[in-house]
C-alpha cells in the first residue's frame, strides 16, 4: 500500500507541470463558457438594467412568445433547418473533395497558393461579400444581369425575385466556407502513411480506387466528428449571409428570412435583452438535441466514432 | 472533447452572458446606489425646499459632471478646450466641473443602460433620438426631476412651459426636451433652380397628387421626383398631421388629432391606401428610380447631386438650412399643417442617471444651460473665434465658414439641440428673422388633443415584435410604390398585422388613451 501511495505522488508530480500547462486554459474556458450559464435565466425574465440580472421578476414563457406568434415563424424555421443541413452534407463533400484534390498537387508553391486563394473569401467581411454579389446581380449594372439580359433579351430581377435566391445563397455560403471547412481534412490526409498508397499502387489500384478504398475511410473519423460538431449549429444561420447579401431586400424574404433575421428585425426597435436571449436559448437547446441524437446514431453505426 | 462540445453548445449563451455578468456582479453595488441616492434627494428636497434656486455650495469640492455628448464620431479636436471654457463659468456659477463623454448615436441605448447595470459613473445622460424616454425608463436608467426641478430648475420650467405635459411618463418627469418649440408640419424641399427653369408649380399646401403632375414635367426632362430607398419606415412626412404611436404606426395612429381621438390602424385607412396607389403610380411611371430598393446612397447626397427634384421632410423655420446647397437654390413648401405632438418634444432629450452621484449638481447644470445662453452656446457649437463666428450686420447668427471648424472637425454635433432656442445662436443660413418665424410658427400650430400622452407598450412586447417585423418585411415594398397589387399588399399587410396582434394592441392604447384624457 505504501508503495503504492508513493507511486501516486511520483503520477502526480509527473504530472503536475501537464495540469499547470493547461491551466491557464481551463480557467479561460470556466470564465468564458461556464461561468455565463448563470445568464440562461434572462431567457426568461423581464430584464431590467437597473434591477440586473439576478433581481430582474421572472415572466414564464413570455419571452419566447414573439417566435411562434406570427405568420413567418413556419418560414424562418424552414428556412433555416433545410440551408443547414444543405449546406452541412454539401459542405462535407466539397470540403472531403477540395481537400483530396488539393493533396494531389505536388508543387509546395502551387500547393500554397491555391489554398490561400481558396481560404480568401473566408476572410472577407459580408458586406464586402454583399457588394461582390451586387456588382454581378445588380439589374442596371451587374455583369451576370447584363450578359442574360443580352441573351434572353430580359434581365433577370435578382433582388425581387425569391426564387433565385436559394442556389445564390448556396454558392456563396459554398464559395466562402469551402476554404476554412477544407483545413481539418487537409491536415487529416496529411497524417496518412504514404506507405498505404505506394502499396496500393504497386497492386494497380487506380487513383479514384486509392481515394474509395484508402483516402476516404480514412478520413471517416474526421468527417463524422465535424457532422456531429456542425449538428450544433443547425438552428443558427450566419447573419451577414442572410441580410447583408440579399441587400435587405424584403421581397426576398420567402427564401431569405431566417429565426436570426427575423430576430433582429423584431427587435430592432424593442431593444429588449429577455426576448432574444429566449432566441438564442431555444437555438443552443435545438442545436443539443441535434448533436445528441447524430451522435447516437453515429455510435450505432460506428462505436469508434461517436464524440462521446 | 466533452468541453468542446459543451463549449459550442454554450456560445450562443456567452453574448448574452457578457452582459449579464456585469449586471450580476454590480447589481448588489448599484441597487444600493440607487436606494441611498433617491434617500439623498428626498433629503434634500426636505431640508432645501424654502431656499429654492439659490442652494449651491461654494465651499464643497467641485463635482464632476460626467456629460453625454452624442455625436457621429467626429473628431472633436476641440472638445478639451469647449470643457475648459465650459467650466470656467460653471465653477463660478454652479461650483461644478463638466466632463464631455463622446458617444456614437448608434449606442446611446446599449452604453448608456450598459453604464447604469454596470456602476459606471453616469451623470446627465440624453435620451430620444434611436433610445426613447419610455425604454430608458422601463431600463431604469432615468431619475425622476420633479422635485429636482421645483428645487432648482426655474429656467427649466420657463423654457420648457409648454411641453411639460410631455417630458413626463405617469405623471412624472423623467427628462428635459431640447425641443421646446415642436411645432412640426410635413413638407417637400426640391431644387428651386430646377423649379423655375420648368415653370413648376410649387406651392405651399400642394398635396402628393399635385406632385405627380410635377414628376410628369420632371421626367420629360430627365430628372427623377424623389428616391424612397428601401426604408422600413412609413414615409409619414407625407401624412404629417397624424398622431403616430411607436416608429411606424406599429401601435396605431390617431388621423386627426387637433379634432379627434379615435386610434386606428393606419395600414387599413383609406388615406394609407391612396398614397400607396400615388407611389405605385410615381414608380411605374418612371418617377423614382428604377434601383432605389437596392440604392445605399442617401437621398441627401441624390438630391445634393441633382440626381432627383426633392424630396418629403419635416418642415420647420430652421429645415431649409439643411438642405441648402452650394451648386443651385433650394426651396421648401409645406404640405400639411403644423402640429405639436408627443413625440416632436421627446426627440431631443437631457435626463439624469439614476445612479448619478449628485442629481442636484446636474440638475444646476441643466438649468444653467436653459438660462445662460453663453453656456448653451459652448454646448451647442464650441468656442466663439475658435469653432464658429459671428455673421456681420447680425444680432445672433453664426457661421463655421471661414473657421478651422468649417469641416466640423473642432467641435460639431447635430445632437446637442439643448437651453433656449430664443437666446441661442443661430447659424446662417438663418437671420435673425428666425426667431419670430419660430415663434409664429408654433402659434400657428393646432396641439394634438393626445398631447402629453405616450402609449405604455411594455406589457405587448410580444405583439410589438411581431408587428415589427411583419413590417419591416412588408412595408419597404409598399412605401416605394414597387408592389404588384396594391389592394393584395395592403390586404395581406393588415392580415399579418392582425395575426401579429395589432388590434389587441390598439385596442389597449385607445384604453391608456381615454384614461389619460379622463385624468386630464
Amino acid at each position: 500500500m505504501k508503495g503504492n501511495k508513493k507511486s501516486l505522488g511520483k503520477q502526480l508530480l509527473h504530472w503536475l507541470p501537464f495540469y499547470l500547462m493547461g491551466l491557464p486554459g481551463m480557467t479561460y474556458l470556466f470564465i468564458n463558457n461556464y461561468m455565463p450559464l448563470a445568464g440562461l435565466q434572462i431567457a426568461f425574465k423581464d430584464f431590467n438594467y437597473a434591477k440586473g440580472m439576478w433581481e430582474s421578476p421572472w415572466n414564464g414563457v413570455k419571452n419566447f412568445e414573439f417566435l411562434f406568434k406570427s405568420n413567418d415563424a413556419f418560414v424562418m424555421i424552414r428556412n433555416t433547418l433545410l440551408y443547414n443541413i444543405l449546406w452541412i452534407f454539401l459542405g462535407m463533400v466539397l470540403g472531403v473533395g477540395a481537400a483530396i484534390l488539393l493533396n494531389e498537387v505536388k508543387n509546395a508553391a502551387a500547393k500554397k497558393f491555391y489554398q490561400t486563394v481558396i481560404l480568401l473569401p473566408y476572410l472577407m467581411s459580408m458586406v464586402v461579400i454583399a457588394y461582390l454579389v451586387y456588382a454581378y446581380l445588380s439589374p442596371t449594372s451587374g455583369l451576370i444581369s447584363k450578359m442574360i439580359g443580352r441573351i434572353t433579351g430580359s434581365i433577370p430581377q435578382f433582388y425581387q425575385e425569391p426564387k433565385y435566391w436559394p442556389f445564390i445563397l448556396t454558392f456563396v455560403n459554398q464559395w466562402r466556407g469551402i476554404g476554412f471547412g477544407m483545413i481539418l481534412y487537409l491536415s487529416s490526409l496529411l497524417g496518412i502513411d504514404p506507405a498505404y498508397y505506394e502499396a496500393a499502387s504497386l497492386d494497380g489500384a487506380s487513383k479514384w480506387q486509392q481515394i474509395r478504398l484508402i483516402t476516404i475511410p480514412l478520413l471517416k473519423p474526421t468527417i463524422l466528428m465535424l457532422l456531429i460538431l456542425n449538428m450544433g449549429q443547425i438552428f443558427r444561420s450566419d447573419f451577414g449571409l442572410f441580410y447583408q447579401v440579399p441587400m435587405m431586400q424584403s421581397a426576398l424574404m420567402p427564401a431569405t428570412q431566417t429565426i436570426d433575421t427575423y430576430v433582429y428585425r423584431a427587435l430592432l426597435k424593442l431593444n429588449n435583452v429577455g426576448m432574444s436571449s429566449a432566441a438564442s436559448f431555444i437555438q443552443s437547446v435545438v442545436g443539443f438535441i441535434f448533436i445528441v441524437v447524430a451522435n447516437k446514431i453515429v455510435s450505432r453505426l460506428d462505436e469508434n466514432s461517436s464524440v462521446f | 472533447m466533452k468541453k468542446k462540445l459543451v463549449s459550442i453548445l454554450t456560445a450562443g449563451a456567452v453574448a448574452t452572458m457578457t452582459l449579464a455578468g456585469c449586471g450580476g456582479s454590480s447589481n448588489t453595488a448599484t441597487g444600493e446606489e440607487e436606494t441611498a441616492s433617491a434617500e439623498t434627494s428626498e433629503g434634500t428636497a426636505g431640508s432645501e425646499d424654502s431656499t429654492s434656486d439659490a442652494a449651491i455650495d461654494m465651499s464643497e469640492e467641485p463635482y464632476e459632471i460626467a456629460v453625454q455628448f452624442i455625436g457621429l464620431n467626429e473628431s472633436n479636436n476641440d472638445l478639451e478646450a469647449v470643457e475648459a471654457a465650459i467650466n470656467e463659468i460653471t465653477l463660478e456659477k454652479i461650483n461644478a466641473t463638466v466632463d464631455l463623454q463622446p458617444l456614437f448615436i448608434g449606442d446611446m441605448g446599449t452604453t448608456t443602460s450598459m453604464g447604469i447595470a454596470g456602476g459606471e459613473k453616469m451623470d446627465i445622460v440624453t435620451v430620444g433620438l434611436v433610445y426613447a424616454m419610455s425604454s430608458a425608463v422601463k431600463d431604469g436608467v432615468l431619475l425622476e426631476l420633479d422635485d429636482l426641478i421645483a428645487e432648482r430648475g426655474s429656467a427649466i420650467s420657463e423654457v420648457c412651459s409648454n411641453v411639460e405635459a410631455a417630458q413626463k411618463i405617469n405623471g412624472k418627469t423623467y427628462a428635459v426636451s431640447g425641443y421646446p418649440y415642436p411645432a412640426v408640419s410635413g413638407g417637400f424641399v426640391y431644387n428651386k433652380t430646377v423649379a423655375d427653369k420648368l415653370g413648376l408649380d410649387m406651392h405651399d399646401g400642394m398635396t402628393i397628387d399635385d406632385l405627380t403632375a410635377v414628376g410628369e414635367t420632371l421626367k420629360e426632362n430627365g430628372m427623377y421626383l424623389t428616391s424612397f430607398s428601401n426604408s422600413a419606415q412609413l414615409n409619414f412626412k407625407f401624412m404629417n398631421s397624424v398622431d403616430v404611436y411607436g416608429a411606424s404606426g406599429d401601435y396605431g395612429v390617431v388621423m386627426d388629432p387637433s379634432n379627434d381621438t379615435t386610434v386606428e390602424n393606419i395600414f387599413a385607412t383609406d388615406e394609407f391606401k391612396h398614397y400607396c396607389e400615388t407611389v405605385k403610380t410615381w414608380f411605374d411611371n418612371g418617377y423614382l428610380p428604377e434601383d432605389q430598393m437596392t440604392d445605399t446612397t442617401s437621398v441627401q447626397q441624390h438630391f445634393a447631386n441633382q440626381k432627383v427634384f426633392g424630396t418629403s421632410t419635416a418642415y420647420t423655420p430652421d429645415q431649409i438650412a439643411v438642405w441648402t446647397n452650394p451648386d443651385f437654390e433650394t426651396g421648401i413648401v409645406s404640405m400639411d399643417n403644423p402640429i405639436i405632438q408627443t413625440s416632436f418634444v421627446q426627440e431631443m432629450m437631457l435626463g439624469i442617471a439614476a445612479t448619478s452621484e449628485r442629481p442636484d449638481k446636474c440638475m444646476d447644470l441643466i438649468n444653467l444651460i436653459y438660462s445662460d445662453a453663453d453656456v448653451a452656446n459652448l454646448f451647442n457649437y464650441g468656442i466663439e473665434g475658435t469653432d464658429y463666428v459671428a455673421v456681420d450686420g447680425t444680432d445672433n447668427v453664426i457661421t463655421y465658414d471661414g473657421t478651422a471648424n468649417a469641416d466640423h472637425s473642432g467641435y460639431y454635433t447635430s445632437f446637442m439641440h439643448f437651453g433656449n432656442p430664443i437666446t441661442r445662436h443661430i447659424v446662417a443660413p438663418l437671420t435673425d428673422e428666425y426667431v419670430n418665424d419660430l415663434e409664429a410658427f408654433n402659434d400657428s400650430a393646432v396641439v394634438s388633443k393626445a398631447f402629453g400622452y405616450a402609449f405604455d407598450a411594455e406589457a405587448y412586447s410580444t405583439q410589438a415584435a411581431g408587428i415589427s417585423a411583419v413590417l419591416a418585411e412588408q412595408l419597404p415594398l409598399l412605401n416605394a410604390g414597387q408592389v404588384e397589387d396594391v389592394d393584395a399588399a395592403i390586404e395581406k399587410l393588415v392580415g399579418d398585422l392582425q395575426t401579429a396582434g395589432i388590434d389587441e394592441v390598439i385596442a389597449a392604447n385607445q384604453e391608456q388613451l381615454d384614461a389619460y384624457l379622463a385624468g386630464n
